[in-house]
C-alpha cells in the first residue's frame, strides 16, 4: 500500500496509516527520501496519530527516516503520538525517539516553518 | 435398645431450638463484640443467616465422608459461608467476630448432644468427632474468605487512593499541571506517566508543570521515573517543568549524583508556572504596569 505524500509549500506532509506493515514503512522511507530530493523540501511532517502501536522496528524506522532526511537538508518533526505509544517507548528502554516532536499538526507546522525561517536567516547572513 | 439419632438427625429434629440456643449464644459468647454485631446489623438479619446455615449444616452432617469438603452435601454451607464471611469483611467485622458465629454453633449444639446421648458415650463421642471436625474445616473456610475479601478490599482502597492522588489540571490554554503527593513507587510511575500523557494530548498542552511538593522522599529511584515521565512527554512533543524541588530533595539528589540539568526544573510551583506560560509566549503582568 503506497503512502501520501503531500507538498505544501516547501514542506511535505504525511501520515503514516493504521495498518502500516513493515516492507511499506521500509518502502515509505525510500518514496519520502525520492521526493525531498525531487521537491527540494526543507521540512517534513510525519502524522502517527493513527499508529496505536509502534515497535522498535517502526521506531527505527522513523528515527533513521528522520536522519536520512537530516543528510538530504530537511527538518523532521513527528506528530500526534498517542499516549500510550510514549509510555511503550519508555518502558523498552527507547529513551526518545531521537526526533522532534510536536503534539499535533498545528504545532509541528509553526516549528517547521520557525527552523525554516530560521536556516534561510543564516543563509542570507551568510550571503551578505 | 432403640438406636440412637445421629447428629445430622438431631439437627434435623431440633433445629428450631437449637437455632434458639445458637442465637443466644452467638450473643452471650461475644460480649462487647455481640454489642458491636447489634451495631452492624439488625437481630433478624443474624437470624435469617443463622436460619440459612442451619439448613446447610443439617445436609452436611448426613455426609458420609466428613472429611472431604469438597462432597456435594457440603456445597451449600460452603458457599453460604463464603457469602456471610465476605458480607462481614466487607461490614467491617473483626475476625473474632466473623469465625464465632460459626464456632459458637459447636457449644449450642453440644449442649444439645450432651443431652441426647447421655446414655452411650460412645455414640455422643464419635457424633461429637464428627462435629468438630466438620464446623472446624467450615470455620477454616470462614477465615480464608475473610482474609481473602479484607485483601480485595485493601486492593480495590489503594487503587482508588492511586487514581484520586496523580489528577492532571489545566492551567491555561496549552499548559497543565500535575501535582504529585504520596510515595512513587515502580507501580504509581507508570500510572502518573500514564495519566500525564493522556492529559497532554486531551489538552493538546505543550507544556506540563510536574509539581513534587507532596513528594516526601526523593532518591535515585524516583529521580529515574520523573526522567522517565519527563522523556515520554517530550515524544508526544510536550516540554515539561518540574517544579516543588525542596532544598533537601536537590542534596539528595546531587549527592546521589542524579543528573537533571537536562530538565527544566525549579524550587518554587510559582517559578515553574512563568516559565511554563514563557514557554508558550504568556506572561502574567500586574495590572499596572499593562495600562
Amino acid at each position: 500500500m503506497k503512502i501520501a505524500i503531500m507538498k505544501l509549500g516547501g514542506i511535505l506532509i504525511t501520515a503514516l496509516p493504521l495498518d502500516l506493515i513493515d516492507e511499506d514503512a521500509m518502502e515509505f522511507q525510500g518514496d519520502l527520501l525520492n521526493e525531498i530530493n525531487a521537491h527540494d523540501a526543507k521540512g517534513v511532517i510525519i502524522d502517527i496519530s493513527a499508529l496505536d502501536l509502534v515497535d522498535s522496528f517502526m521506531a527505527r524506522i522513523i528515527n533513521d527516516s528522520a536522519t536520512m532526511a537530516g543528510l538530504l537538508g530537511a527538518e523532521v518533526v513527528v506528530c500526534g503520538m498517542q499516549p500510550q505509544i510514549g509510555t511503550t517507548l519508555i518502558e523498552m528502554g527507547r529513551e526518545l525517539l531521537g526526533v522532534e516532536t510536536a503534539l499535533n499538526l498545528d504545532l509541528a507546522m509553526a516549528r517547521i516553518l520557525a527552523k525554516v525561517k530560521a536556516e534561510d536567516m543564516e543563509q542570507a547572513d551568510d550571503g551578505t | 435398645m432403640t438406636k440412637l439419632m445421629t447428629v445430622a438427625e438431631l439437627m434435623k429434629e431440633k433445629q428450631a431450638e437449637i437455632l434458639e440456643v445458637w442465637l443466644e449464644v452467638i450473643d452471650s459468647e461475644t460480649g462487647a463484640g455481640a454489642r458491636r454485631t447489634d451495631l452492624l446489623m439488625s437481630k433478624a438479619e443474624l437470624r435469617t443467616e443463622a436460619k440459612g446455615l442451619a439448613d446447610a449444616l443439617t445436609l452436611a452432617f448426613a455426609a458420609e465422608d466428613y472429611t472431604d469438603l469438597a462432597a456435594p452435601q457440603f456445597q451449600p454451607a460452603v458457599l453460604l459461608l463464603r457469602e456471610i464471611s465476605a458480607s462481614r469483611a466487607r461490614q467491617g467485622f473483626n475476625p473474632t467476630e466473623t469465625a464465632s458465629f460459626v464456632m459458637s454453633l459447636k457449644s449450642a449444639l453440644l449442649q444439645f448432644m450432651q443431652q441426647e446421648f447421655k446414655g452411650d458415650q460412645q455414640h455422643l463421642n464419635n457424633e461429637m468427632t464428627k462435629m468438630n471436625v466438620i464446623i472446624d474445616r467450615l470455620a477454616m473456610v470462614t477465615f480464608e474468605t475473610y482474609a481473602i475479601t479484607r485483601e480485595e478490599v485493601i486492593t480495590e482502597q489503594s487503587r482508588s487512593l492511586l487514581e484520586m492522588s496523580t489528577p492532571v489540571i489545566k492551567l491555561w490554554d496549552g499548559v497543565v499541571l500535575m501535582p504529585l503527593v504520596g510515595v512513587i513507587d515502580t507501580p504509581r510511575s507508570q500510572q502518573i506517566i500514564a495519566s500525564l500523557l493522556k492529559g497532554i494530548v486531551d489538552y493538546q498542552a505543550q507544556v506540563a508543570v510536574l509539581d513534587v511538593t507532596g513528594v516526601p522522599m526523593m532518591d535515585t529511584k524516583v529521580a529515574q521515573h520523573l526522567i522517565s515521565a519527563v522523556d515520554a512527554s517530550r515524544m508526544l512533543g510536550a516540554e515539561v517543568v518540574l517544579t516543588g524541588i525542596s532544598a533537601d530533595a536537590a542534596q539528595t539528589l546531587v549527592r546521589l549524583s542524579v543528573d537533571l540539568s537536562g530538565m527544566r526544573t525549579s524550587g518554587l510551583l510559582k517559578n515553574g508556572i512563568k516559565e511554563a506560560l514563557s514557554i508558550i509566549g504568556m506572561a502574567i503582568t500586574s495590572k499596572d504596569r499593562a495600562s
